[in-house]
Order: structure tokens, then C-alpha cells, then sequence
């Protein structure tokens, strides 16, 4: 009963910044001077979601959208992981890559939409590639300073008891830098958000929910795009919490490398 | 008596921006096989440099070292080292898989690995936490766990850098208990650093003490007091003002 009413007061408490968004919001709807075109009221906005939802459009768009997210996000990550671990631990790969990323980093992604669009036309495959390119920068910066920071200690005590390259990366260095990794990752994958909506609209992709809220905007559908843009919301709480949560809780926090 | 160590006048110098740092000069000592020895000396003598040139991390300016009859390049497993940072054991390991990792990379299979591994944490009285992650031992427990991964795959030769110098005084008596236990029933070859008297002479067969900047041998003694030593007894009190007197003068 206790355990109930903590739980009840803790979903109280996590509902609250919502409810009065939500409120603040309404008033604006109600009382304020836009339009109700322009500033629908939530009941409009979650009358509009329940029929994209039951007619199935939101989840043709939103499966679309994180196709093409995960498929861009995984290859960033990869190769992100991969640069930054060799640009870590060898000093010709630093050399080499240091210039070229950290120019690279600072420029937004989406400066290079026209260019993929040249070289690859519209669809799927610019689009990965685009939230690819987008997203590995941040990746390999993260992963480079958290082998940098790995303590020489381990690495000393691992190499005196026999530990050689390959077994030095995987065994030492990789879960020595998960700390900065997947702050590397995170970031990544907000990147990787930010363009795919934006890129979806220059891509003329036929499905996703950045085209939805795109689309929206010349019929004044200011319900479907808001319905589009809490759907984004859903999933970017769900990834962090089933995916990267999880991940810290079974690595960092049972480690002792993160407080709980 | 076979000597398991011998080092040849090394030295070791130190490049930094300001200049070359000698600190290590024509350093020669042996120490027997099986033998415990102690180095002693104040701070900044070059103890830790020469653990480290033991150990194979620095390679001499100057001068060889043979270890088991062969000259020292790099780090081997025929060393064990023990640090005196707790943070030298893996975090995202159990203490029973820290323990395993040099024998994981001899390649060996996983059961036997994992039999070794009890039978070590079992010889520092740990084998109840064989399945705890280091963050969740004490100072002196990690430091066990330490000794016990060292020791694991077998190496003829134990370095120890200061193991116990930041651990609280009961600790750290108990902690030599255990590590004369441990050697006696090892017959290791162990090279331990310290500046602490009290624990050279508790723990030491052979004794270096060393003079600073640059670091050179003071003198070298054997110290043959019964064992189990008691820190009390006259012939320790004895052998403790014999050393200290190298110390000062
Ligand atoms: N990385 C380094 N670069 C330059 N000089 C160094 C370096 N490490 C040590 N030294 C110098 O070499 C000398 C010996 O250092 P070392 O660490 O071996 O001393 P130590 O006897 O272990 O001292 P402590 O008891 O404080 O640990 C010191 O004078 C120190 O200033
Ligand atoms: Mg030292």
C-alpha cells in the first residue's frame, strides 16, 4: 500500500512539468491570439493522433524515420568507435585524422545535403549516409579523449601480465573509455535526430515523420505536424531509456564507473 | 645460493624540458632466489624507477639487469607487479576475472582458469568475494586481490611498489602478515618497495637502501631474524636501529 502511494507519488511527480506545460499551453490555445489553425487546442492535437495512429500513418512514417536513423547511426557509431580508438592509441592516426575531425566536427551536417544529393540522388541511401556523416564526428571525438583518458595504470598492469595489442584493445582500452563512448554516443544519436528531420524534407523521401511535419505545413496542418513531433519525442525517451540506460546500468553502474 | 636478480650499475636519467634528470646511479644488487628483499630510501631516491626498470616499463640509461639468467627487454610474465594506486585492478572485472587475466592470455581454457583463480583469492583469504567488482572491496581488500592476480599465472619474480603505504596502520600490519604467509608458501622471489623502517625489517631477507640524488646504493645487508617476526622483540628493535643508522649517516 505504502510502496503503491510512493509509486503513485513519484508518477505525480514526473507528470507534473507535462501537466503544466500542457495547461500553459491550453490557455495559449484558448485565450491567446493565434488562430486555432495556427495554435490548436491538445484535444484537437490528440484527436488528430489517434486517427494518424489508427489509420496506421504514424507508424509507416515513424518506422521509416528510424530505419533510416538507426541503419545512419550504427554506421556512425561503428566507424566512430573504430577512428577514435586508433586515433587514441596511434600517434600517425592522430596525426593523420586530428585536423581533418576537428574541422569537420564544427561544420553542421546538413551543409553537405546538396552535395550527397548530387552525388547519390534523393532517397533512402543520402539520407543514411547524410545522418552517418552527421553523427560520427561527435562519436570519434568522445571515444579519442576517453582513450586518451584511460588510466596508464591498466594499462601497465595489463601489458605486464602478457596482454598484446588486439587483447589490449578489447580487453583494457575499450571498456576503460565506455565512459566517454557512449557520451560519444548520445550525442551522436541527438545528431543523428537533428538532421533526419531536416534531411527528410530535402531528400524528398515519400514517408517519415520529419516529411509529415514538413508536408503538414502547406495544408496549416499544425495538428499533424505536433502529432509527428511527439511521436519524435516517445522515441527519443524510449531509446534512451531502453537503450542506453539499460546499457549504463549493466556496464558503468555495476562497474562502479557511474553513480547510479 | 642461486641468484634469481642481478642488477649491473644501472642508471637511469630522465628526459624532461628542463634538462636530463639522474636519478638513478650505478645501482648493482642481487638478490638471492626466493629471497624477500626490501628496497629502502627516502622519497624521490628512484625506488619506483627502479621497480620500473625491474619490471621492464623503463630500460636502463646505463648498465643490464638479468632476471633468472636473462637480460630484461620489456615487460614478461615471468614478473608479477603490484602497484601502490588500488585503481590497478580492472573495474569492470570481478575479482575472481581480474585474477584470471594472465592466464587468460596464456590461452588458458576457461575452467582451469577459473580453478586458479579460486585457489589465488583463496591463499589472501578472499574467496568469498570472488564474485565482487573491485569498487565494491575496501582499500586493503583490492590490494590482496592485487598480490593474488600477480601471482596467478606464475611468475618467478613479485614486484611491489609501495602495495600498502595508503592504507590505514592496522591494515597494513595485517596486510604483512599475509604477504610473508603468502611468500613463504609461494617461494617467490619478491623485490618490495618501501620507506617505512618497521616494515623493511618485518618483511625483508635482503635489505637495499638507497641514497638520494641522485639515487645510489647506500648499503646492502641481510637481515636472518626468525619468522614469524615480532615487531616487538629486542633483536627487531635491534635491527631496526642497525638500518636506521644506514638511513641517516
Ligand atoms: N617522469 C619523470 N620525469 C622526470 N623526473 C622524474 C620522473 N619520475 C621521477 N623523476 C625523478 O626521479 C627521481 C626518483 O623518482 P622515483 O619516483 O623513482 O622516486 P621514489 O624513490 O619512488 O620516491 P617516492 O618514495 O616518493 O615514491 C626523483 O628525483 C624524481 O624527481
Ligand atoms: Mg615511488
Amino acid at each position: 500500500m505504502k510502496a503503491l502511494k510512493t509509486l503513485g507519488a513519484s508518477a505525480l511527480w514526473l507528470a507534473a512539468p507535462f501537466v503544466v506545460a500542457a495547461i500553459v499551453w491550453e490557455l495559449i490555445a484558448r485565450f491567446g491570439s493565434f488562430p486555432p489553425k495556427l495554435f490548436p487546442s491538445l484535444v484537437t492535437v490528440a484527436d488528430t493522433f489517434w486517427k494518424l495512429a489508427t489509420a496506421g500513418l504514424l507508424w509507416v512514417a515513424a518506422e521509416a524515420t528510424l530505419f533510416r536513423l538507426v541503419f545512419g547511426f550504427l554506421l556512425a557509431a561503428v566507424v566512430g568507435v573504430g577512428v577514435g580508438i586508433a586515433m587514441g592509441r596511434y600517434q600517425w592516426a592522430e596525426d593523420v585524422c586530428l585536423p581533418v575531425v576537428s574541422m569537420a566536427y564544427p561544420i553542421p551536417g546538413l551543409a553537405y545535403a546538396p552535395l550527397f544529393v548530387l552525388w547519390f540522388g534523393l532517397g533512402d541511401l543520402p539520407a543514411i549516409l547524410l545522418v552517418a556523416v552527421a553523427s560520427c564526428f561527435v562519436v570519434i571525438i568522445n571515444t579519442w579523449k576517453g582513450v586518451k583518458a584511460v588510466k596508464p595504470i591498466w594499462i601497465r598492469a595489463a601489458e605486464s601480465m602478457g596482454a598484446r595489442d588486439r587483447q589490449l584493445f578489447r580487453l583494457v582500452i575499450l571498456p576503460a573509455s565506455l565512459p566517454y563512448i557512449l557520451t560519444g554516443l548520445r550525442l551522436g544519436l541527438a545528431q543523428a535526430w537533428r538532421i533526419l528531420v531536416a534531411v527528410e524534407m530535402l531528400m524528398s523521401v515519400n514517408r517519415g515523420l520529419g516529411w509529415m511535419i514538413f508536408g503538414a505545413q502547406e495544408f496549416l496542418n499544425t495538428d499533424v505536424m505536433l502529432s509527428s513531433i511527439a511521436v519524435i519525442g516517445f522515441l527519443g525517451v524510449l531509446l534512451e531509456k531502453q537503450v542506453f540506460e539499460r546499457l549504463e546500468r549493466y556496464t558503468l553502474v555495476r562497474w562502479g564507473m557511474m553513480a547510479a | 645460493m642461486v641468484e634469481a636478480i642481478k642488477a649491473h650499475n644501472i642508471s637511469y636519467e630522465y628526459e624532461t624540458a628542463a634538462g636530463a634528470v639522474l636519478a638513478v646511479k650505478d645501482v648493482s644488487f642481487s638478490v638471492d632466489d626466493a629471497a624477500f628483499m626490501c628496497v629502502l630510501g627516502p622519497s624521490g631516491c628512484g625506488k619506483t624507477t627502479i621497480l620500473n626498470m625491474l619490471a621492464g616499463f623503463l630500460t636502463p640509461t646505463k648498465g643490464e639487469i638479468l632476471i633468472g639468467g636473462k637480460a630484461v627487454a620489456g615487460q614478461g610474465q615471468d614478473r608479477g607487479v603490484v602497484f601502490q594506486d588500488f585503481a590497478q585492478l580492472f573495474p569492470w572485472r570481478t575479482a575472481r576475472r581480474n585474477v584470471e587475466f594472465g592466464l587468460e592470455m596464456r590461452g588458458v581454457p576457461p575452467a582451469e582458469r577459473r580453478e586458479t583463480a579460486l585457489k589465488f583469492l583463496r591463499l589472501v583469504k578472499l574467496e568469498k568475494f570472488a564474485d565482487a567488482y573491485p569498487h565494491q572491496l575496501s582499500g586493503g581488500m583490492q590490494q590482496r586481490v592485487a598480490i593474488s592476480r600477480s601471482l596467478a599465472y606464475n611468475p618467478a619474480v613479485l614486484l611491489m611498489d609501495e602495495p600498502f603505504a595508503a592504507l590505514d596502520a592496522m591494515t597494513r600490519e595485517e596486510m604483512q602478515k599475509l604477504l610473508t604467509e603468502v611468500w613463504q608458501a609461494t617461494k617467490k622471489t619478491v623485490v618490495y618497495i618501501t620507506h617505512n623502517v618497521a616494515e623493511a625489517v618485518y618483511l625483508a631477507d635482503q635489505l637495499l637502501v638507497l641514497a638520494a640524488h641522485p639515487g645510489t646504493v647506500k648499503a646492502q645487508m641481510r637481515l636472518d631474524l626468525p619468522r614469524p617476526r615480532d615487531a616487538l622483540s629486542t633483536e627487531f628493535v635491534e635491527a631496526q636501529r642497525e638500518v636506521l643508522k644506514h638511513l641517516v649517516h
